[in-house]
């Protein structure tokens, strides 16, 4: 799977589980950032992280370990689908 | 006069079929009287029976809100803000400590339910969204709206069939009298889900009950054979006359009886011979000193339930109260039904009109009365 691909399919998954806006999917980029709180971020909080863990973990068949610290893997769509092609590979 | 504090309205909000907006989007439908019931386009209803609805165009409420800041919403739960936010902008009324809400609903947020379970059916556990988790019990409308419009007060949310909205504003006008609440927004709402609809077709429990005669919402009629279901979300601001007057609030009309009750039947059922013991339309006339041949008119809860129609009719007629007016083939059944009688009955009153009987009965028994007048 190509990091493009996860990006797309992650874009899906913000629209059918976090409820975004279509269009506001259509501008977002490796370089968007996700958590609340840092400028010009989706500022999605922890329900949103949970539910978007929840759906990848769906959607790609890996497992996400809670106990894990992954604030760093869920700071931008970039280092999110990194985490995601190092757990399908 | 009901007893305690007296009750008026001083707001309203409604999303339906008709249209979005406040009491112009009210009066306007009241007066142009849309046709608003047809074929179903939200889901398949292929080899069903019924296969109507009066449906509403989610852009209309979307346009009423913020998208970002409702993402996480339910569609039922986005209605009802919509039309909260509308009545209370409309009242110019602010949140605290002494602002209810009172939300009624026929089914609440089943389609939330219905997702929240598939993911438990398709994944176990780990399929159970979070997101959705907090939809998916009948009180959620409630939640979202109270944290909205800061309604500190009493947040009562009530589950009955038929006569849910106009059941929710009788109470909000109790919890004022009482003094429970200085203001409340107080309606009905309901959502069409294909789970509930189908089902309920296959149960011979819409139009046309599974009979021959031609679909179609028809309120006392001989060839009444079910109702057709609609879905909205209508809310009043009720308030506390002198608090109203001293803030300068435009006033529509005035509560001035409200009573409920239940007339012991089984759910299924609804026997045209039971007579009502508690007599509730007589005691909300009581109350407000009103007799029933100097009504101007009677709104009722008639839908096009054979059994109920002519239940309704029968308990009416023992009351001196003839020829009830049905809005459901102008809105469909829903939760907001009851609550836009309500809303005709003050435009009514408004316009200088005697007062008007708003009444509702359930096959279950339940039964509520309002009489809504000039506001003294």
């Amino acid at each position: 799977m190509m990091q493009k691909e996860i990006l797309d399919e992650l874009k899906t998954l913000i629209v059918e589980r976090l409820k975004f806006d279509p269009r506001r999917a259509a501008e977002m980029t490796l370089e968007t950032t996700l958590p609340k709180g840092v400028e010009g971020s989706l500022g999605l909080d922890s329900l949103d992280f949970i539910e978007l863990s929840v759906a990848m973990e769906e959607r790609f068949g890996i497992v996400i370990d809670e106990a894990e610290n992954l604030a760093d893997d869920f700071l931008s769509l970039e280092t999110l689908s990194r985490f995601i092609l190092s757990k399908v590979k | 006069m009901m007893s305690g504090r007296r009750v008026v309205i001083t707001g309203m909000g409604s999303v339906s079929a008709a249209g979005a907006g406040g009491t112009a989007v009210v009066a306007e439908a009241l007066e142009r009287r849309p046709c608003t019931i047809a074929p179903l386009q939200a889901f398949d209803v292929d080899g069903c029976t019924s296969r109507l609805a009066a449906e509403v165009d989610e852009a209309r409420f979307m346009a009423l809100l913020d998208p970002d800041s409702v993402r996480r919403l339910s569609r039922i739960c986005r209605m009802t803000l919509a039309a909260c936010r509308l009545a209370v902008d409309e009242a110019g009324l602010e949140g605290g400590a002494r602002l209810g809400l009172v939300v009624g609903s026929e089914f609440g947020d089943f389609r939330s339910g219905a997702e929240f379970f598939d993911g438990f059916l398709r994944r176990g556990p780990a399929g159970l969204s979070p997101m959705v988790f907090p939809s998916t019990v009948m009180n959620s409308m409630a939640a979202v709206v109270a944290i909205a419009i800061d309604a500190k007060a009493s947040s009562v949310t009530l589950n009955q069939a038929t006569v849910a909205g106009d059941l929710a504003v009788a109470r909000a006008a109790a919890l004022i009298a009482a003094g429970r609440a200085e203001a409340v927004v107080a309606g009905g709402v309901d959502e069409l889900f294909s789970n509930v609809y189908l089902s309920l077709a296959r149960l011979g429990a819409l139009s046309p009950m599974g009979g021959d005669a031609p679909e179609g919402c028809r309120p006392y009629a001989p060839d009444h054979n079910g109702p057709v279901l609609g879905e909205g979300a209508t809310f009043l601001v009720l308030e506390e006359r002198e608090a109203a007057r001293a803030r300068g609030a435009a006033i529509h009309a005035e509560v001035l009886g409200a009573a409920w009750g239940a007339i012991p039947v089984a759910p299924h059922t609804a026997p045209a011979g039971r007579r009502d013991k508690r007599a509730i339309a007589r005691r909300a006339l009581g109350q407000a000193g009103v007799e029933a041949g100097s009504l101007a008119r009677c709104y009722g809860s008639g839908n096009g339930d054979p059994a109920l129609d002519d239940w309704e009719q029968r308990l009416l007629a023992a009351d001196g109260v003839r020829d009830p007016e049905s809005l459901a083939p102008l809105f469909g059944q829903h939760g907001g039904l009851g609550v836009l009688r309500v809303a005709a009955a003050a435009l009514d009153a408004r316009a200088g009109r005697a007062p008007a009987l708003v009444h509702g009965i359930a096959r279950g028994g339940c039964r509520t009365a309002l009489v809504i007048g000039q506001a003294a």
